[in-house]
């Protein structure tokens, strides 16, 4: 893919573009610098980054500190690189090729322009690269990681040791490659700065904190195959990954006792009434009896009676595949559970009880795992703990 | 009480500054708002004005502003407070509109008010004309009654006359006391780029619309208990006034004023501040020749022997002022209602300055300094006036205090303004979220607990069985 590489200076001091001590940019306005500048509003200084990232744009700014002397008024200027696509709008290229177009910004130095800086057009270039893949190696975790993939997903403040590391874009490139390709160029802009904001943002809803601390916690431990089968899950039922999140909290909350999720089961869809009902008429005990202690024996009945009919007969392939569509998401919450305490976890149980626990004959244990196998592929091919 | 966020949806308008804002809470006492949109070119003193209006008002800033107002709110304070060198930084125009909240208090007015000017603040706000009509009646019914019976004599005079002046008395100490009971009036100054305004980037259409956009909303919340002002102060740098006022940016801004004044409505008021007094006096000298061209070398004190680090040389020339611009524009400006638009003047300088008059000479043989910062004066002046500034951490004095304070609360209380039926108020701002408080409830026999739930911010709160 071909893109144009942009570079440019915000200032107050001449330039080739402007002779006069007015804020201006030299030699053009990069795209999407007023709203990465708007978005850092007050705390914009010297020592700041700011970034913003758009289906046909993404920027990078660094501030710097200068005085106008014919005023004698500080002001704060930026300096920074912009690209977008050189060629007729191709959003998915855009957004395939996006870690590897950050990789390409050499950031200019943060003050002024100065003649060494090249008068104009030779800070525009144009230039080829190559798609890259998902997941690249983040290589270094951020302290603040959940505020770092707070800022990758939705925007806003983060902190980093040093926002002007001329490295940064490249990393945060990285970074990216763990969002599914329309979510890395989804609008929004961020700052990054030495030091947080003197009150901390508006707390996240409890699916967006999760979403960013389990992002961080792959990061943290390189994880690559539990964040997969999360981007597996987000691709097979087209969804925002903060929704994706709400639905993965929703369930982790419901597996904890046999009522929830008996109701989660039927308010996701997975189950109708008509097949609860049916197992209480054909089954030689109630779904959920006394003996039934918790949600994992409920699954593992539920998944029983599948097998032997007592949901109704006649679409069991179609259960199978709801049923699957359940057993994905626990897989996936049992991965990423596991990174929390990886000593303790056990991110495959449910595999093992679909194959021992759940009593299924070997024919519907296969039509399970054929199913989960289409919402999950990499569940089957990459057993390694990446 | 917490404040309410104004524009809760976001930015209204293309111009980023308005997501921010907020209002008191409506059961909070407050009188009045005022929302005070500073209009001027780059440089011509728009942030320095601001800075005297704040030290004018005693920097009294609501204690619960949100975050960005507080932060806002702290980086001026800073320089207000900056007794050394109280210079604040340049706006960018891409760092969208600022505004800063400050409190007048209504004690603090009266005060600063004539007797004259109190009566008439009093009449617009808290009832006083009444309650002066009725003792005036009640006199007046004194005395025909007192006639009608013949008995109207020197000693009932008086006493009549004692009467009514120990009425109008009370009257005037009630209505005082009612003004001072009602809250303080909240003015929220904008601060604008000059860029956005006048310059190189000029986005005058947006600034309009972002100013249009917090009109409408301020006034959909005004009640007769909470009364809303808006005004235009148009800032006039006499140093930028040129050799034709009409081509300079305060002549050309001048016949907007009308139209940013407007916003606000019924009997629309303005401002224009003429700053840089000294300079003006210093401009025009008894007996000078009006058509006499003077170039104008302003520094900065502190900042004279800073190395200026250009990297191409500025081509902008060397301001040069007619004696008779000055006088039209400065001089004889005065409080007057044009199109509409009732204009106060109000004049100040901003700090210490120094004023050296020389004849013209060459430009190659003027300063280094001065020659890096400009080129040589597109027409060839008769003399050159060196300004040299410092400025103070002041706040306006005598006539510019009064003026000022009375123009406030003109703009706070005028007799017209519109008191609409309130209406709902938007989401409060900052609340704490509810879903963010974290729960923990005793894990069930047959949780694996994966962690505590308060141990960490994120992270799914059961293992699941």
């Amino acid at each position: 893919m071909r893109i144009l590489l942009r570079r440019a200076w915000q200032q107050k001091h001449p330039s080739p573009s402007h002779p006069g001590w007015d804020f201006h940019w030299h030699p053009v306005e990069l795209a999407g610098a007023a709203q990465a500048i708007a978005a850092a509003g007050a705390r914009a200084d010297a020592g700041v980054a700011v970034w913003s990232i758009g289906p046909r744009h993404a920027l990078w700014l660094r501030g710097f500190a200068a005085v106008a002397p014919a005023e004698q008024r500080r002001y704060v200027g930026w300096s920074g690189c912009a690209a977008e696509p050189a060629e007729a709008d191709d959003e998915a290229a855009w957004a395939q090729a996006l870690p590897a177009v950050l990789a390409r910004f050499t950031l200019p130095p943060a003050r002024p322009f100065a003649l060494a800086d090249g008068p104009g057009a030779p800070n525009d270039a144009v230039v080829t690269v190559e798609p890259t893949g998902a997941l690249l190696d983040p290589e270094l975790a951020p302290d603040d990681g959940e505020a770092v993939a707070r800022a990758l997903c939705a925007g806003g403040d983060a902190v980093l040791a040093d926002p002007h590391d001329a490295a940064l874009p490249a990393w945060w490139g990285r970074m990216l490659s763990w969002l599914p390709p329309d979510e890395r160029v989804r609008p929004r802009a961020g700052l990054l700065a030495a030091h947080a904001a003197a009150a901390a943002p508006a707390p996240a809803a409890e699916p967006q904190r999760n979403l960013y601390h389990y992002l961080h916690r792959c990061w943290q431990h390189r994880a690559r195959r539990p964040w997969r089968l999360v981007l597996e899950l987000r691709a097979f039922k087209p969804v925002s990954l903060a929704d994706l999140f709400e639905e993965l909290t929703g369930l982790a909350a419901a597996w904890e006792h046999a009522a929830d999720l008996e109701a989660y089961l039927i308010r996701s869809g997975a189950l109708a009434q008509q097949e609860i009902q049916a197992a209480h008429a054909h089954a030689p005990a109630p779904l959920r009896g006394p003996d039934v202690g918790d949600a994992g024996r409920l699954w593992n009945r539920i998944l029983h009676y599948w097998g032997r009919g007592f949901l109704g007969a006649r679409a069991r392939g179609e259960v199978a595949e709801r049923l699957a569509g359940v057993l994905a998401r626990r897989i996936t919450v049992d991965h990423l559970l596991a990174l929390d305490t990886p000593e303790r976890a056990d991110a495959e149980r449910y595999l093992r009880r679909l194959r021992f626990e759940a009593l299924l004959t070997v024919r519907d244990a296969r039509t399970l795992r054929t199913a989960l196998a289409r919402v999950l592929p990499s569940l089957e091919v990459h057993r390694e703990r990446a | 009480m917490a404040r309410v966020r104004l524009f809760s949806a976001g930015e209204p308008a293309r111009l980023a500054g308005l997501a921010s804002l907020t209002a008191p809470d409506p059961s909070e006492r407050v009188s009045a708002l005022v929302d005070v949109a500073v209009v001027g070119a780059r440089s011509d003193g728009k942030t320095q004005f601001i800075l005297h209006a704040i030290r004018t008002l005693g920097a009294d800033a609501p204690d619960d502003l949100s975050e960005p107002e507080r932060n806002a709110t702290l980086d001026i304070m800073q320089v207000v407070l900056a007794a050394a060198r109280p210079r604040p930084d340049a706006n960018n125009p891409d760092a969208g509109v600022p505004h800063y909240v400050f409190r007048l208090q209504p004690r603090k007015l009266l005060e600063e008010m004539g007797l004259l000017a109190q009566l008439v603040l009093l009449a617009r706000s808290s009832r006083l004309a009444r309650a002066l009509a009725v003792v005036l009646v009640a006199a007046a019914a004194g005395v025909l009654g007192a006639s009608l019976g013949g008995a109207i004599d020197g000693v009932v005079g008086l006493g009549l006359l004692w009467l009514c002046a120990t009425a109008a008395g009370l009257a005037f100490l009630a209505a005082r006391r009612r003004f001072v009971g009602r809250g303080p009036i909240e003015v929220v100054f904008w601060d604008v780029a000059g860029e956005n305004l006048y310059g190189s980037r000029q986005k005058s259409a947006e600034y309009w619309s972002l100013l249009r956009h917090l009109v409408r909303r301020r006034v959909a919340d005004a009640r007769p208990e909470r009364r809303y002002g808006f005004a235009p102060v148009l800032i006039c740098n006499p140093l930028g006034l040129g050799i034709d006022d009409k081509q300079s940016p305060f002549g050309r801004l001048r016949p907007l004023l009308p139209i940013f004044a407007g916003l606000g409505g019924f009997e629309p008021e303005a401002l224009v501040v003429i700053n840089r007094w000294e300079a003006v006096r210093g401009l025009c000298p008894e007996g000078a020749d009006r058509d006499e061209l003077v170039a104008i070398a302003a520094e900065a004190m502190s900042g004279a022997n800073a190395p200026a680090l250009v990297a191409v040389a500025p081509t902008e020339p060397m301001p040069v002022v007619r004696r008779g611009t000055i006088r039209t524009c400065c001089v004889d400006a005065e409080e007057a209602r044009e199109e509409g638009v009732h204009t106060t003047v109000l004049r100040y300088d901003a700090g210490l300055c120094e004023l050296v008059s020389a004849p013209w000479q060459p430009f190659s043989e003027l300063d280094a300094r001065l020659r890096a910062f400009w080129a040589p004066p597109a027409v060839e002046p008769h003399q050159i006036l060196h300004y040299r500034f410092a400025e103070g951490p002041r706040a306006f004095a005598g006539d510019a205090r009064r003026v000022f304070l009375r123009w406030l609360g003109r703009l706070a209380f005028r007799s017209g303004a519109a008191a609409p039926a309130p209406v709902a108020l938007p989401a409060r701002a900052e609340q704490p979220d509810a879903s963010a408080v974290a729960t923990s409830e005793p894990a069930a026999a047959q949780t694996l607990p994966m962690f505590a739930a308060d141990e960490k911010a994120g992270g799914f709160h059961t293992g699941g069985t």
